[in-house]
């Protein structure tokens, strides 16, 4: 019988120490790519073993940013496609591939989204979290690997294996979504 | 020619820094010039600058969550063998060597801190209720039922019969020891339990007497306090406590097997051989 004990060994240490400073953001992205947020605390559990389990296939020196989130987007689509079978999400059925016509530059809700955006977003920061419902998963995982992993174009279509051109424009759709979802919102409740 | 109209095409890419040196120093060179449209482009910087704190705020458990998850990634790799089947030539020259300085040396005294609260730790071992009692035999099957605490995997096991063997892996978990979680691995060994502890060097500043009688020896082992015998040894950066009613040199042989070196330890003070050999 042999015992290896490899908690004590360099490797977690390294893996551990490259992944604390992503902490925030990796949760904050598995919180908001994964649809069933029941398997959130299962979700970050198989991430973190996936990643720590192929930590020997990571190149020292290279992005390992990148890398972790890469693993994190595959597996919560894996996650979402097994939620996906089991129901129809709201999501599933509204998203679409259109392109939706931009909030109005002088579109007076938009305005008081835009000039008074720190008041009124705390005021309705449940929903802001909320509004990442109407954009579908390609879209969502787009604009939370830039936003909230703060990756550069290049990396994010390598992530997600599409055109540099396709994260642009997913990017732009999905900021323009989240907006009007917001603006509608606003004007809905008559929040001042 | 960037103006008024067209420049909300490049919004997206200009807030990214992602539009090409010579685009981007357009734009800029408009926004300088264009106060309604630098307004504009502020506010939509700060839109989005608000959106990504709200999305970023961390939950109340979100701590808890990571801090389990991390913690469940202390993984115990065991490649089991038959012990009773195979035993190299090498083996058996260490366990004789070990045997030996059992009678010589052995030490430890029955107040040995770290032997005390393993023993307390094995004694949950013993509990009729006491499940750790798995019979999987892949690797799979292993790594799923310590989900979330202490996982165990057997990479080389193709072909191995755990249940015949006569030394046998039950399972493993996370256990308190004074307040520190350390790997706790049980295994059988004809069908007498053998709990087997691990701990680190930071661990081990939690037992001082432990500590204090390690920096003179390598290992201690120590036989029949309350019906228990004891091997504490370090394996490279490890320091493994074994308990267990088994005999003392079963133990000794597990020891060796999992990769301790015996040698001799002429700074043993006497005070500190076992008990009741």
């Amino acid at each position: 019988m042999v015992v290896t004990l490899i908690s004590m060994d360099t490797k977690p240490e390294q893996f551990l120490e490259l992944l604390a400073p992503l902490k925030p953001s990796l949760l904050a992205y598995i919180k908001h790519l994964l649809w069933n947020k029941n398997d959130l605390e299962d979700a970050l559990q198989n991430v973190l073993t996936e990643a720590y389990n192929k930590f020997g296939q990571f190149t020292a020196g290279t992005n390992f940013k990148s890398w972790v989130f890469q693993i994190a987007t595959f597996m919560l689509f894996n996650m979402n496609r097994k939620y996906h079978k089991e129901i129809d999400s709201r999501v599933r059925l509204s998203a679409g591939m259109d392109c939706p016509a931009p909030a109005q530059r002088d579109n007076p809700d938009y305005i008081k989204l835009l000039s008074g955006n720190d008041h009124i977003l705390e005021e309705i920061s449940d929903e802001v979290k909320s509004s990442l419902s109407v954009l579908n998963e390609q879209e969502r995982s787009v604009f939370l690997l830039r936003s909230l992993a703060e990756l550069n174009y290049e990396e994010i279509a390598r992530i997600l294996q599409m055109p540099a051109g396709s994260v642009m424009s997913n990017l732009a759709r999905s900021r323009i979504k989240l907006r009007n979802e917001l603006t509608s919102y606003i004007k809905d409740n008559e929040i001042l | 020619m960037i103006n008024c109209r067209n420049i909300h095409e490049y919004l997206s890419r200009y807030l990214d820094k992602e539009l090409d040196a010579n685009l981007a120093s357009l734009i800029t060179g408009h926004l300088s010039k264009c106060p309604s449209c630098r307004s504009y482009f502020n506010s939509e910087s700060g839109l989005e600058k608000k959106l990504i704190e709200i999305l970023s705020q961390p939950g109340r458990a979100d701590a808890e969550m990571w801090n389990k998850a991390v913690s469940s990634l202390v993984t115990v790799r065991v490649k089991p063998r038959r012990l009773t089947y195979f035993i190299p030539l090498t083996s058996a020259a260490l366990i004789m060597i070990a045997a030996g300085l059992f009678f010589l040396f052995s030490p430890a005294s029955s107040s040995l801190d770290l032997l005390q609260a393993s023993e307390q730790v094995h004694q949950s071992v013993l509990r009729p209720n006491f499940k750790v009692d798995f019979k999987a035999d892949s690797s799979d099957a292993l790594t799923g039922y310590f989900k979330g605490q202490c996982r165990i995997e057997t990479p080389d096991c193709d072909g191995c019969t755990m249940q015949k063997n006569t030394c046998r892996i039950r399972g493993g978990r996370m256990c308190l020891l004074k307040q520190r979680q350390v790997p706790h691995i049980i295994m059988d060994y004809d069908a007498t339990p053998v709990s087997v502890l691990v701990l680190s060097e930071e661990d081990l500043r939690s037992f001082p007497e432990a500590a204090s009688h390690l920096s003179r020896c390598f290992e201690i082992y120590t036989t029949r306090l309350r019906e228990f015998n004891y091997a504490l040894v370090r394996i490279g950066p490890n320091i493994v406590c074994a308990v267990s009613k088994v005999d003392q040199e079963v133990l000794a042989h597990l020891m060796t097997d999992m990769g301790a070196t015996v040698r001799s330890c002429n700074e043993c003070p006497k005070s500190t051989h076992s008990e009741g050999r």
